[in-house]
Parts: C-alpha cells; structure tokens; sequence
C-alpha cells in the first residue's frame, strides 16, 4: 500500500506530456503572452517586426495597385481610342459614303438601259438592272452590294 | 511609433484610393469594350461594301476606258475629272470613294 501511495505522488510530480494542452514552440505559450513569465522588451520586438511587416505588406500592395491602374487606364485609354475611330468611320459611312454608293448604282443601271455592255460589270457585284423603263423607280440597290459580294 | 502609424495610414489611404480608382477603370474599360463589340460588326459589313464599292469603281472606270459615254455620269459623282488625258496619266484622274 506504501508502495502504491508513493507511486501515485511520483506520478503527480512528473511533468505531463500533453500535446493537445501544451504549444509546441516555448515563446508562444499563454503564460509569456501575458507578460508573466517573459520580459517586455521581446514583445515590443515582436510587434515592431509586426508593424514593419504590416508597413511593407501594405507597401506592395500599393505597389501592385499603382501598377494594376496604370494598365486598367492605358487599356480605357486604347478602347476609347478604338472606339472613337469606329464611330467616326460609321457616322462618316453613312453621312457620305452610302448616299454616294446609292447614287452611283442608281446612274450605273439607268446607264445599262441604254448601254447593255454595261450589265455584265453590274451583274458581276449583284447588282439587277431595272426590268422596267427607265422613268420606274430604282429598286434599293445598296443591300445588293454587300448582299453577293465578288 | 506615432510617424509609424501615420505612415501605416497613408498607406492604407492611398491603397484604398487605388482600388477606387481600379474599380472605376475597370468599369469604363467593360462599358467601352461592349459598345466597341457592338460596332464593330456594323463598321466590318460597311468596310466591306466599300471594298466592293471600290471594286465595282474600278471595273466601270476600266469601262470608260472603252466606252467614254459613262464619263459624264462618272463625272457627275466626282468620281472622275474631266481633264483626265489618254495616254501614260490614265488613272490619275480617277477618285476612289474612300
């Protein structure tokens, strides 16, 4: 029984080995972090290396902002550019362009009525020549152009 | 410690304004591309009718070559000046639509 007693003190003076309670690295245990058992000045290290860390991280990332807004407005700046031009050629098409176009069908095939060599040239890019006399009107002849194509 | 803080937060200021102004290029940059992906289309079926245009300028302009009655006609649309000469100048007198 003495034997046994004395077995069971040991056993509550041996240091117990257990993994779920204790941390594995000794400077980040509870009891430093409260101040009990470590000195100051390594927390204040601590967190000027936070702080330096914080600094530097946020450095970057302006970093990486500053370069991300340098592309995203060169791309805005290329796609208005872009932009701009197509406006202008479209509005240009169909300001002089399309009238010209329609003009110049139309002459072509009142020219065939009386020129019939003419015809095949106008047949060649889809373009009817009237059936009728000359005095009918002309049938849409702009859609022809781009409806066949050579 | 203190000009530490107020360097953290100009940072954190100029990080945020970065991201404003990232999220405001990026938008214009979407609105821009898909009124470009609109247009294009129209611009690519216009640019090739006056390729066709061209071509069809082209033949009638060879055409005149052999029968001169077109000239007045062309002439008129401005297509072709009246002073174009035979000989080497052929050509020169001639306008394309474009």
């Amino acid at each position: 029984m003495r034997r046994r007693r004395a077995r069971r003190k040991d056993r509550g003076r041996e240091p117990r080995n257990d993994l779920m309670t204790e941390p594995e690295l000794p400077g980040t245990s509870f009891a430093a972090s409260t101040g009990e058992a470590a000195s100051p000045e390594p927390l204040q290290r601590q967190v000027q290396n936070l702080r330096a860390l914080f600094v530097a991280t946020l450095m970057a990332l302006v970093l990486l902002s500053v370069g991300v807004n340098i592309f995203l407005w060169y791309q805005v700046r290329t796609v208005r550019k872009e932009l701009k031009v197509t406006r202008a050629f479209i509005e240009d098409y169909q300001k002089n362009k399309d009238p010209l176009l329609n003009r110049l069908v139309s002459s072509l095939q009142s020219f065939a009525q009386d020129h019939p060599d003419l015809t095949p040239i106008l047949e060649k890019y889809g373009i009817k020549p009237p059936s009728g006399q000359a005095s009918q009107p002309v049938p849409a002849p702009t859609p022809a152009i781009g409806s066949t194509g050579r | 410690m203190m000009r530490k803080d107020w360097f953290a937060s100009v940072l954190v200021a100029v990080l945020f304004i970065g991201a404003a102004a990232a999220v405001v290029a990026s938008f214009q940059v979407g609105f821009s591309t898909r009124a470009l992906r609109r247009l294009q289309p129209q611009a690519v079926a216009f640019q090739a009718r006056l390729n066709i245009a061209q071509a069809l300028l082209n033949d009638t302009l060879e055409y005149s070559k052999r029968n001169p009655a077109i000239d007045p006609l062309l002439q008129s649309l401005n297509l072709k000046t009246n002073a174009a000469p035979a000989g080497p100048a052929q050509g020169q007198g001639e306008r394309a639509p474009q």
